[in-house]
């Protein structure tokens, strides 16, 4: 193979492969919401918060044990005026750019608030979960979470809350009880 | 000997009691150059800033304020947006923490981090329509964690004030 079909490959590989930091274009949303709130907590403020919370309050320890990990935390919030704002098309360029193999779509997720859409997609590199994006839409808003790093989906739910990331209730769906043969 | 410091602190500028730190300078001159403005001057702003540094309200060690009026933004290049102005202007050592645009309002706040140690400083700058604060706070980690917790109410907050 000649170096010139080498080297885009490796820079391809680089930029979309293995242990990067999923960059996620939301650029089609801001000029239609008439708010967009951008948080960024990347290694070294988490570190930072880490450092911080207290290992004594119950909610604290909880999350410094989570945020230990993890190499970025991402939120972007978007606002609308009215519904309609922002269209399935939009939703549908967000999910396209987590796709298979790295990333799936987790299922046994729903939303119990009314008229909230929330998905939870992760991504897995040697079987287990590096990274995980969650998409909520409502009528009116729209909010994407990254987090980049090893989680558990169980333990989103503590996340919820803090660092600008929405209440998320997640059920697993319960396996279907195996029937004697 | 108090009387001896406090004196001529009333007369100081708020930016001359915390130091100096040259994103905030360069920050303020950006806008500046860019809106054709000079900062308000605020009176009183060193003594404010002394009784911070005593009292350390919500765990504040020391802020420097530069709040501009009457921006001429009309001077300003079209294609510059205030963010733009506001990232060009720092340096890598702050870290983008929460950015918050309102188109309804016409309102930016940029509030930036930079690790200290045992402390932490912050720059928020905001921007709407015709206004700019730019504000550096020195504080206890503690208290960015806290606010953390909200951020969205932490952007919004800074803009209220």
């Amino acid at each position: 193979m000649r170096l010139s079909a080498i080297f885009p490959t490796t820079i391809l590989f680089l930029a979309f492969g293995y242990g990067q930091t999923l960059q996620l274009n939301l650029d089609k949303l801001a000029p239609k919401a008439v708010e967009t709130v951008d948080v960024t907590l990347d290694g070294a403020m988490l570190q930072l918060a880490s450092r911080f919370l207290s290992g004594k309050q119950p909610d604290e320890a909880k999350a410094k044990k989570l945020i230990a990990g993890l190499k970025g935390v991402y939120v972007k919030s978007f606002e609308f005026a009215k519904e309609g704002e922002y269209s399935p098309e939009d939703l549908e360029a967000i999910r396209a750019q987590l796709r298979a193999p790295a990333w799936s779509r987790i299922v046994g997720v729903r939303s119990k608030r009314q008229g909230e859409n929330v998905e939870v997609f992760v991504k897995t590199e040697a079987n287990q979960i590096a990274g995980l994006v969650v998409l909520s839409a409502e009528p009116k808003e729209l909010t994407v979470v990254q987090i980049d790093g090893p989680i558990d989906p169980d333990q989103l739910s503590e996340l919820g809350g803090h660092f600008g990331i929405p209440k998320v209730e997640l059920e697993r769906r319960k396996q279907p009880k195996a029937t004697p043969k | 000997m108090t009387r001896a410091i406090l004196i001529p602190l009333l007369f100081l500028p708020g930016s001359a009691v915390l130091a100096k730190d040259p994103d905030f300078d360069a920050v303020v001159r950006s806008i500046e150059s860019h809106y054709h403005t000079r900062r308000t001057c605020i009176p009183f702003l060193g003594l404010a800033n002394f009784i911070v540094k005593i009292a350390r309200p919500a765990g504040v060690h020391g802020f420097r304020l530069a709040v501009f009026e009457d921006l001429n933004y009309r001077a300003a290049p079209a294609d510059l947006r205030f963010d733009a102005l506001v990232r060009n202007a720092v340096s890598q050592a702050w870290r983008p923490l929460v950015k918050v645009h309102s188109r309804r309002d016409g309102e930016w706040t940029h509030i930036y981090a930079r690790d200290l140690g045992s402390r932490i400083k912050l720059l928020v700058a905001t921007f709407e329509r015709r206004e700019a604060t730019v504000l550096e706070v020195k504080l206890h980690p503690e208290e960015l964690v806290r606010s953390l917790e909200e951020p969205r109410s932490m952007g919004r907050h800074f803009h209220s004030h």
